[in-house]
């Protein structure tokens, strides 16, 4: 009788142990659900504290990354994903792993970093299965560096047409910085007149008009000395400055279209986005 | 033996479903302190303050002290620290914690007090801190005999530090503004040798086009290139003034930086507690 009671206990005292770590789990991802990423933070890791076992291990070191990573705690959720990766037991695991540290690259616009690891998963014949998501986070790279014209290749290759569009409009609402510099090169203000700054092309293109003026006048008059510093320090620096401006406003322009669209992706396309 | 058998599994069933065990205050306990020394302080000092009037030890009230430390909320830390009783083996500790509190949020004036009104316990950490801090802000320098207390090492790095706050290598504000009748020697002299060079050159350039336009009876722009010439002249030596201001003031700065960092590293002369291991 002192056997089977033996054994009663040690399977209740099992039974209840894990029925404890499940109340855990579900109150920790109570407060996860309802966006309360601090507590819920608290609570997984209460839960890997008492987790001896560590059956829930890899699940709660995730859940905390993403905790962190929506309270835009970008560190902390790299190194928890991190963490989640040492614990992972099968390639679907591995993969989420460093897909997911590879989300928080292009979120952070580190696109290099994001493209390594994407070629290190696109060359393991472990992760042949997930190509196709390998691809997806591949446009979101190009997205992000602003290379709209891959991006939307990309997404028409994966048939994801919406995203394709998408791209597609921002690849013709966008502005080429270099077309931009090479028309101001041309004619001063005029790669500010392309970008539609057209006050600031009508300035640029007087300034360097009137420095051009003077030089000439200077050199004209046979005043050497002159014209060698209206030419140096007046029309050089308009002329060089028309030239970086032409370059700050188109990148600027990109950037805020950039940041605007972000906006919309975040709401139409919530479940596919980095 | 049926029935006892069922009573058992019943008890024994009730028990295990009304217990939620990781919130108890044993494992609330075991879990904070496995957050302090994740250096999880913010979330710790919250676990530690569930037990504070349950099971509250000075133990625990020192812990919560020390982590509003480690997380920068000085006010509260003072506050746990000076609750822990006179009697209590961590009292001296809790003191010279506090010292340190007291130093780190520049307030020395409280780290006077905290330790005069202390003097009862173990206070030598303080003490150290209490030194380094009067060369520090008031120029006052210890005794030979308060210098003994510094270990060799320390003693090498008081006695350095003494001789900078004795004898700084100060510049003069009025040497930097004479000596910039030349332009930018005033400069050099502050060892912002790169502005020297640029205020000599403007200086000469638009002095050079005054003269070369008055020379060739171009008398408008003589005279706009002599204001600009004279407006670069006067901001050398003002500018010269206010490099010799900048440089003492760069030289008392880096001093409290070097010293900060030596501090820091040495856990600012404090003894260490390690509830980890």
């Amino acid at each position: 009788m002192s056997k089977i009671l033996l054994i009663f206990f040690s399977i209740s005292s099992f039974i209840f142990s894990q029925n404890d770590l499940i109340k855990q789990l579900d109150y920790a991802d109570s407060f996860y659900f309802h966006q309360n990423y601090y507590d819920a933070i608290t609570e997984y890791k209460r839960l890997i504290f008492f987790d001896k076992e560590k059956s829930f291990i890899y699940y709660s070191f995730n859940q905390i990354a993403r905790c962190y990573k929506y309270a835009r705690k970008f560190e902390d959720s790299y190194n928890f994903f991190s963490l989640a990766l040492t614990e992972a037991k099968s390639s679907k695991e591995i993969f989420d792993c460093k897909i997911n540290i590879c989300r928080l690259n292009i979120i952070e616009k580190k696109t290099k970093n994001a493209h390594r690891i994407l070629d290190e998963l696109e060359k393991d014949s472990l992760f042949l299965e997930f190509e196709k998501e390998i691809k997806h986070w591949r446009a979101w790279v190009f997205y992000f560096e602003m290379d709209y014209k891959k991006a939307k290749d990309i997404f028409d290759e994966l048939n994801k047409k919406e995203l394709a569009n998408f791209s597609e409009k921002l690849l013709e609402d966008s502005y080429s910085v270099q077309t931009a510099k090479i028309l101001s090169t041309i004619l001063p203000g005029l790669g500010q007149f392309y970008i539609g700054h057209y006050l600031n092309g009508a300035g640029s293109f007087l300034w360097n008009l009137l420095s051009v003026y003077l030089t000439i006048n200077a050199f004209s008059n046979e005043r050497i000395f002159d014209g060698i510093v209206l030419s140096n320090f007046l029309w050089l620096r308009f002329y060089v400055g028309n030239l970086e401006n032409a370059e700050k406003f188109a990148i600027d322009k990109n950037e805020k279209i950039f940041n605007e669209s972000l906006n919309s992706i975040y709401s139409n396309f919530s479940e596919e986005i980095p | 033996m049926f029935k006892i058998i069922y009573c058992v599994i019943c008890s024994f069933i009730i028990l295990y479903a009304q217990n939620n065990s990781y919130h108890s205050p044993e494992n609330i306990r075991l879990f904070a302190d496995y957050l302090f020394c994740q250096n999880d302080y913010l979330r710790a000092i919250e676990e530690y303050k569930r037990l504070e009037n349950s099971t509250a030890s000075d133990t625990l009230i020192f812990k919560i002290g020390y982590s509003y430390l480690q997380i920068k909320q000085h006010n509260y830390a003072n506050k746990y620290f000076d609750m822990i009783e006179r009697s209590s083996s961590l009292k001296s500790l809790a003191v010279n914690y506090n010292s340190l509190n007291f130093f780190l949020i520049k307030d020395f004036s409280s780290l006077k007090n905290n330790y005069r009104l202390n003097s009862d316990s173990d206070l030598n950490d303080s003490k150290k801190l209490l030194l380094v801090s009067s060369i520090l802000n008031e120029n006052i320098f210890p005794s030979d005999e308060q210098i003994f207390l510094f270990d060799d090492s320390d003693r090498l790095f008081v006695n350095d530090l003494i001789i900078k706050k004795k004898y700084p290598d100060y510049k003069s504000p009025t040497v930097a503004g004479i000596l910039s009748v030349i332009p930018g020697a005033g400069k050099v002299y502050t060892k912002n040798y790169t502005d020297g060079l640029t205020s000599f050159l403007l200086t000469g350039l638009f002095t050079f086009l005054a003269y070369d336009n008055f020379r060739n009876s171009h008398h408008f722009r003589g005279y706009i290139f002599s204001f600009a010439a004279t407006g670069f002249y006067l901001g050398n030596i003002y500018g010269s003034i206010i490099s010799a201001y900048r440089y003492n003031r760069n030289y008392d700065e880096k001093i409290i930086t070097e010293t900060y960092d030596y501090l820091k590293q040495k856990n600012y002369f404090i003894k260490k507690v390690n509830f980890c291991e």
